[in-house]
């Protein structure tokens, strides 16, 4: 799982948006506007046109993603299984990050 | 106009992306872009992804062979994209400055972060707190201009200053209550500082008439004040009772209620009519969170109290001894439970002058209007959203029509003009 790590963190600044697109896709196939909207809805986080291409390009290259079949000019993505192994890698690391905010933000304010 | 500007700027970005990727995702990025508003953001990002495109070996390959052979066309390329790269730039700079002064009204720039805010009677004064006092020209939204600031220690505190019904007096809280001549903004000069009271002051609210003032104070207490000659004010009275830090004060249209509001969810109701003995006529109670902000209707029949745990609820104080509780309201609290630690929001309220609107504002990201013509039947009439994220300092003007936020982090005051 370190190689898989090490990939994930090669993606920079698309990390973060990659980790959105991700969970977005682990419900099932949608296309562009469809993850943007959905990552507005459980994240609250606007993101635009060029920073989803630039992540999606990034994630079907390392085949986390797969892209399905054009309908209407719109083609939807799929997550692929080695796309939902290294997003259960991620947010395991985000949980660990939560864990250790809150008992320290706890400690430091006495609670 | 700019929405149609920012559509046309897009696609035009999308044809500067590398040909191979254009070949591979160019038409569905540009049926993304048909269904999504794009704006100054997007014109950027795509700028942003268009130069990360071409840097991306990945589509550069098919150039590569071409450019071994004529390794200057490299270097015009590089020329080019860094010309497109400027331009792209100095535009959307031009344009940020345009959308944000149109939207919003320009922000206040500030030292270092905003503490408090009030607006003159008028709305045409802005007074915020900072590290120092600064007095704003507000009177044109899109170009507020800084008319005066104090220097150095000044013993200005970080809460919302009051300003004198008549606009020519500003109160402003910290260790003590300090008072200002704000007749002439270009000359202000202090009146005076009243004797420091333990915990600090942390609210401030003129009487209708302007002759008393009221200063909320850390420990729970309100301190009445004669202030109808500023520079000479005397002691009226102290009233004690509640606990915690005080952060809103309001007294009622005719002067003779003064309500006092704490973070541990209590309302006092004031009988003042007589200050020298003054008399608590009620205590209010049954408000989730910390209650910050209190106002009175106009009409002085409703008292309005806000929580940052996101409830408003109105009352009927036609008999101030037995309020009576018509409505109470939810509205949307910004995310402030930061790793579980509730740091609440600022909340601020104001009736509109004909008392048929109430408008309630938590941080700076969502501003709520509700209908309280009939007190028993009060409706949402809609919530404006800010695009400014975070719990930051708020405040009202011109019954609540001008709001001003601050991010908690930030170091500019937006202004908005509601519908």
């Amino acid at each position: 799982m370190a190689d898989v790590h090490g990939k994930f963190d090669d993606l920079g600044r698309f990390a973060d948006p990659s980790v959105l697109i991700l969970t977005s896709l682990s419900d099932g196939p949608k296309h562009g506007y469809a993850i943007m909207t959905d990552v507005a809805g459980f994240s609250g986080v606007g993101m635009e046109p060029g920073t989803l291409y630039g992540a999606l390009s990034r994630l079907e290259r390392r085949g986390w993603v797969r892209p399905l079949a054009t309908e209407e000019r719109r083609r939807p993505y799929e997550i692929t299984a080695a796309g939902q192994a290294v997003l259960a890698e991620q947010l395991a690391t985000m949980q660990q990050i939560v864990r250790v905010g809150r008992l320290r933000t706890a400690t430091a304010s006495g609670i | 106009m700019r929405r149609a500007l920012a559509a046309r700027l897009s696609r035009a970005v999308v044809g500067c992306y590398p040909r191979r990727w254009r070949q591979r995702y160019g038409e569905e990025l540009l049926a993304v872009l048909d269904q999504h508003h794009p704006g100054v953001r997007t014109v950027l990002d795509l700028g942003a992804g268009a130069l990360g495109a071409h840097l991306d070996p990945a589509w550069r390959i098919d150039g590569l062979a071409m450019v071994r052979r004529h390794k200057d066309v490299l270097g015009i390329a590089a020329a080019c994209i860094a010309g497109l790269m400027v331009v792209v730039l100095m535009v959307g700079g031009w344009w940020i400055a345009g959308w944000w002064s149109e939207e919003h009204g320009s922000p206040i720039p500030l030292s270092q972060g905003v503490a408090g805010v009030a607006f003159s009677p008028d709305g045409r004064l802005a007074a915020v707190i900072g590290t120092s006092l600064e007095l704003w020209d507000v009177a044109d939204r899109a170009h507020p201009k800084r008319l005066n600031y104090t220097h150095g220690d000044n013993n200005v505190g970080g809460e919302d200053p009051a300003f004198s019904p008549g606009g020519r007096v500003l109160a402003t809280c910290g260790g003590s209550v300090t008072l200002w001549n704000v007749a002439d903004p270009a000359r202000l000069t202090q009146l005076a500082v009243l004797p420091a009271n333990p915990g600090g002051v942390n609210a401030v609210a003129f009487s209708p008439d302007g002759r008393i003032l009221a200063s909320g104070l850390g420990d729970g207490t309100v301190v009445l004040w004669n202030v109808a000659d500023p520079a000479h004010a005397t002691h009226i009275a102290t009233l004690t009772g509640q606990a915690g830090n005080l952060t809103g004060l309001a007294f009622s249209p005719d002067g003779h209620l003064l309500a006092s509001a704490s973070p541990n969810g209590t309302v006092f109701l004031w009988n003042v009519a007589d200050p020298a003995r003054a008399t608590r006529t009620a205590t209010l109670t049954r408000q989730a969170g910390g209650v910050s902000a209190v106002s009175f209707s106009p009409d002085g029949q409703l008292l309005a109290s806000a929580s940052d745990g996101g409830t408003v609820v109105l009352r009927n104080i036609a008999n101030p001894a037995a309020p009576v509780i018509t409505a109470t309201l939810r509205f949307t609290v910004p995310a402030s439970d930061f790793a579980g630690m509730a740091i609440g929001p600022d909340v601020a309220l104001a009736f509109s002058a004909d008392g048929r609107t109430l408008t309630s504002i938590a941080g700076n990201t969502a501003v709520t209007l509700w209908n309280v013509t009939n007190p028993d039947l009060v409706s949402r009439i809609t919530t404006v959203t800010g695009d400014t994220i975070g719990d930051g300092e708020v405040g009202f003007a011109a019954g609540g029509r001008i709001v001003a936020g601050a991010p908690t982090t930030g170091d500019t005051l937006a202004l908005w003009t509601l519908p």
